[in-house]
């Protein structure tokens, strides 16, 4: 502006003047300082731009995300009530053969009394359990009673084995005893608390 | 280096710094044109373009049972369309391969998927249409399967959808919603101010071209208010055992109806009310009409025998007569007008006491009872039990029974009200008339809905009316010491006994209307309550026109089984003492 200034003053007498580069560069300086900014505020423009695109579909994945968690929520929610549902646990009672014992009988501790004619149950028509006769359409997920008799079927036959391996075992020993000098038989106990003598059998 | 050229130069810069000037000028005016003149109209152009408004919806509370196991609650369904025009094959990566699936393929796993034929979904992906609905309301297991086909040409809406995961338990006191979400009957109705939230709004803006919605342009205009739960006062595991028995019940005895009430005597709480046949809200429309209704509060019949206990703690309460009151019962009595009233069963003449009178069910000795208590007075007492007058539940088409006014009575019917004919109750009425005596005397309102649940757990409780002396407490015990006479003598009575518990209880046997006179089927009952000496629970079974007994021996196996899994089920320790000797006969 001052450059502009003088040569206006010194249009009237003008007389050749030679620019110095120093001159020449101050005259540079300011458009291109104004032309960098530009720049720099396009360029910060362009990466809060990225940023927020950027942003925008992380919350769009995110959503979607949130969604699916939701589904699966929904879905395992809808496997539990039908699970739980009375109509299964009814099935499924019955499926594994249960019965009602219709004999309560309570232990009243502060009288230190037996309330009530304890009775075992049995599986008479009466006391079984009775199939589901209450219909619910939201039934979907249903308890696989074969596989669990089939489970506890194989803990059976694994305890009998087991059981069948201790006696062997035990027979064996006995063998051996009998050729070994004679020790004392006291049967083993174990003490609980140091108070009271408890079985060592389960 | 360069010089400047003279004269040239200055006309250059004043060119400049005026064009500069006038383009400031202009851009200037406009940037105060847009910014402030028109500012705001522009702006709500801009925004319109941009934005979407959207209803957030509010989610329906749920419906608890006393101990808070959900039996209705709100989910997501989809409905599943498809754009037939732009049905095509398509293209899956399966283990790195691009694989070409047809039409035909993707039609397959689609019916697969949404338990179709492959002609169904076929039929419906003909054309060039934008959409065609291929099923609605599948749920999230579905539409998860669906997702993972990656059918471009699928498309989802979600909505809201309500499911009762119990099924048809509780489903007549429930009551269910329409397709559009309406609550249509039972509790989604009387309690939707309840159960309904308040759908907010909101506005967003989005980019024009690739609709991704902009960060932070949110505007929720109106919050979604969730709805509250309902909390009940019903226990779902009786509940469902009751309806059990009773579906059992009709089926031996091929009735019309049967339902049964289980009440705690001391806070009038309704622990089951159960009906069979019932309603499984899921799918209403399975169900007869008559059967989507509760026949609990909507049913009235006359109670027949039941109603001769009112009649004794009545006479009792006046101080007419006592459990050991003598009476000569004959078969049949003639009154004066002609009219005869006989017992159900031929026999001769009885000396009967009050007590052994309700135990032979003897309509001849208690119209003779009855006589000692002027008929103003006993209308009085009726009215007092409760006959006439909805009960506080105040269920959606709830009926007050029918009872006339004592002065329009006519003769017979001032006799027959004595024993449950000329007057109309509804089942839960029937099971209060008992509440009364096994609570010393006092009636209190039942209560189906223990309160409104808002989402911080806060309980907002349905208000309860204070409970009315019907009779004195020593009334109410002389009631009950002759009612276990009743399960301890009665022919019937004895077969509603439970096993270590003192229960009492009364049979009823009720002629139904039909026409001009009675039919010749029945609505059979059994009411009781135990443990004799405290009664803390009250069991009503009711069974509608059997087909198989024309007594009440029909009711008392489901009264039996019920109160045995009551007692169990609440952990009520086995009667230690005996009954009270009162004589039967003289």
């Amino acid at each position: 502006m001052s450059a502009l200034r003088s040569a206006s003053v010194n249009n009237i007498n003008w007389t050749p003047k030679l620019v110095t580069r120093t001159q020449g560069r101050t005259r540079l300086m300011t458009p291109l300082i104004v032309v960098l900014g530009l720049v720099a505020i396009q360029i910060l423009q362009l990466i809060i731009g990225v940023f927020i695109s950027s942003g925008a579909y992380d919350l769009a994945q995110l959503k979607a995300y949130k969604h699916e968690l939701g589904t699966t929520s929904e879905i395992l929610a809808a496997e539990v009530d039908s699970l739980s549902s009375q109509q299964n646990l009814a099935n499924a009672a019955q499926g594994l053969g249960m019965v009602a014992n219709t004999n309560p009988v309570f232990l009243n501790v502060e009288v230190q009394k037996v309330l009530g004619q304890p009775k075992a149950a049995y599986g008479g028509d009466s006391s079984k359990v009775a199939r589901n006769l209450v219909p619910n359409s939201m039934l979907q997920s249903t308890t696989d009673v074969a596989a669990i008799q089939a489970k506890a079927e194989a803990a059976h036959q694994a305890a009998l084995a087991k059981a069948a391996a201790k006696v062997e075992a035990k027979q064996a020993a006995a063998a051996v005893a009998d050729v070994a000098p004679k020790q004392t038989t006291n049967a083993q106990v174990a003490f609980s608390g140091g108070q009271l003598l408890a079985s060592p059998t389960h | 280096m360069s010089y400047m050229q003279p004269g040239d130069s200055s006309k250059r810069i004043r060119l400049f710094t005026a064009f500069l000037v006038v383009a400031t000028i202009a851009f200037g005016w406009k940037l105060v044109e847009f910014q402030v003149v028109r500012a705001a109209e522009i702006n709500k152009i801009s925004k319109e373009k941009r934005s979407v408004t959207r209803t957030l919806p509010a989610v329906r509370g749920s419906i608890l049972d006393s101990a808070g196991h959900v039996l209705a609650r709100t989910v997501n369904r989809y409905d599943i369309n498809a754009a037939p025009v732009n049905v095509a094959p398509i293209t899956r990566t399966v283990n790195g391969m691009d694989v070409t699936v047809s039409v035909e393929q993707q039609v397959a796993e689609l019916a697969a998927a949404l338990d179709m034929t492959v002609e169904d979904v076929a039929a419906k992906i003909q054309g060039t249409s934008n959409y065609a609905s291929l099923k609605k309301n599948v749920d999230s297991e579905t539409y998860r399967t669906l997702q993972k086909l990656d059918i471009p040409w699928l498309y989802f809406d979600q909505k809201l959808s309500r499911v009762y995961p119990d099924g048809a338990v509780a489903g007549n006191l429930l009551g269910f919603v329409g397709v559009d979400g309406t609550p249509l009957a039972g509790i989604e109705r009387q309690y939707n101010s309840c159960l309904a939230g308040i759908d907010g709004q909101e506005t967003f803006e989005r980019g024009a071209t690739d609709g991704i919605r902009i960060p932070n342009s949110a505007q929720v205009t109106q919050k979604a208010k969730n709805g509250s739960n309902v909390v009940l006062t019903i226990n779902s595991d009786l509940q469902y055992f009751t309806q059990q028995v009773l579906v059992n019940t009709v089926s031996n005895l091929r009735a019309d109806w049967a339902s049964a009430v289980v009440v705690e005597a001391k806070t009038g709480n309704i622990l089951a009310a159960a009906e069979a046949p019932s309603v499984d809200p899921n799918k209403p429309s399975a169900s007869a009409a008559a059967d989507r209704e509760s026949r609990i509060f909507q049913a009235v019949f006359e109670p027949g025998s039941t109603m001769k206990t009112v009649t004794a703690a009545t006479v009792i309460d006046q101080g007419k007569a006592n459990p050991e009151s003598k009476v000569r019962a004959p078969y049949r009595i003639r009154l004066p007008w002609g009219s005869v009233i006989q017992d159900s069963h031929l026999h001769p003449t009885q000396k009967l006491t009050l007590t052994g009178v309700l135990r032979d069910s003897s309509n001849t000795g208690i119209i003779q009872f009855g006589a000692l208590v002027d008929t103003g007075t006993r209308y009085d007492y009726l009215r007092k039990f409760g006959v006439g007058e909805k009960t506080a539940v105040n269920f959606a088409g709830e009926s007050a029974g029918i009872i006339n006014k004592w002065q329009n009575w006519d003769k017979l019917t001032d006799k027959t009200s004595m024993f449950g004919q000329g007057i109309a109750v509804t089942p839960i009425q029937t099971a209060f008339f008992y509440q009364t005596i096994a609570n010393g005397g006092v009636r209190l309102q039942p209560r189906l809905v223990a309160g409104c649940e808002d989402a911080a757990g806060n309980v907002t409780s349905t208000p309860s009316k204070p409970g009315v002396r019907v009779i004195s407490a020593a009334t109410a015990r002389s009631t009950i010491d002759m009612l276990e006479k009743v399960v301890e003598q009665g022919g019937i009575g004895r077969t509603a006994a439970v096993s270590g518990y003192r229960v009492a209880g009364k049979s009823g046997t009720a002629q139904i209307k039909d026409g001009q006179g009675y039919g010749y089927r029945y609505a059979i009952s059994f009411i009781g309550m135990a443990p004799a000496e405290d009664p803390q629970y009250v069991v009503a079974v009711t069974v509608y026109k059997p087909r198989t007994v024309s007594n009440s021996i029909g009711a008392t196996p489901p009264f039996k089984r019920i109160f045995e899994q009551v007692l169990r089920m609440y952990r009520v320790p086995p009667s230690t003492t005996k009954s009270a000797k009162i004589a039967t006969e003289w």
